[in-house]
């Protein structure tokens, strides 16, 4: 069932088995897991990085900035987690897929090459 | 004269891979297999796509990414960010 609300708790450790319905978020390691919110039942990982996503927590709710794309799952759900709700989004086309992961891919080798310096 | 040799008896290296510890009893690790521990059972290859990054690694390089086929020398506390998810 897909999820409209997801709630949060912020841990050290991920626990190694997570409830569905609930982001786990470390800032310890710089990472957030939850489960699918279409009820697949896979994981899903935001890590949380200067070249990943940003997690906002407002003293209630959290939200994730950009958006989760999970075309790597056979579900290949999309939606934002925006103040604990969860908003669904619009398939992409492989070509957008294929040019969004490019991107990524330069924007993550530009960015570790700048901080190593010249 | 070299340095005292100071590595334990048991030789194992703690790594943080998605929020989870992992013990390794060596000193390199390749791109396959963190992905193999973060999301184990799952394929790789076709459509599937892993990216990571990893920060408080060894010296000589402390952060970073990762792609298939890379091998990276770890260190105790290295910590690992691996996701199959894309930003949109």
């Amino acid at each position: 069932m897909k999820l409209t609300r997801i709630s949060h708790v912020f841990v050290e450790e991920i626990p190694a088995s997570i409830d569905p319905g609930v982001v786990y978020v470390s800032i310890e390691y710089g990472t957030a897991v939850h489960s699918c919110c279409c009820g697949c039942g896979n994981e899903v990982v935001t890590p949380l990085t200067p070249v990943d996503w940003r997690l906002i927590y407002d003293g209630e709710t959290i939200s994730l900035d950009p958006s989760v794309g999970n075309w790597s799952l056979e579900c290949r759900s999309h939606y934002w987690i925006r103040r604990g709700e969860v908003v669904w989004a619009r398939a992409w086309s492989e070509e957008e897929i294929e040019e969004n992961r490019a991107d990524d891919r330069a924007l993550k080798a530009r960015f570790f090459r700048s901080k190593r310096g010249p | 004269m070299s340095k005292p040799h100071r590595d334990c008896d048991d030789d194992t290296i703690t790594i943080i891979i998605n929020g989870r510890k992992h013990q390794l009893s060596k000193h390199e690790v390749s791109f396959a297999e963190i992905v193999s521990l973060a999301f184990p059972g799952q394929s790789q290859g076709g459509n599937i796509c892993f990216t990571i990054v990893f920060k408080r690694g060894p010296a000589d390089q402390p952060e970073g990414t990762l792609v298939e086929g890379d091998i990276v020398k770890i260190r105790d506390g290295m910590v690992f960010n691996v996701t199959r998810t894309d930003k949109s």
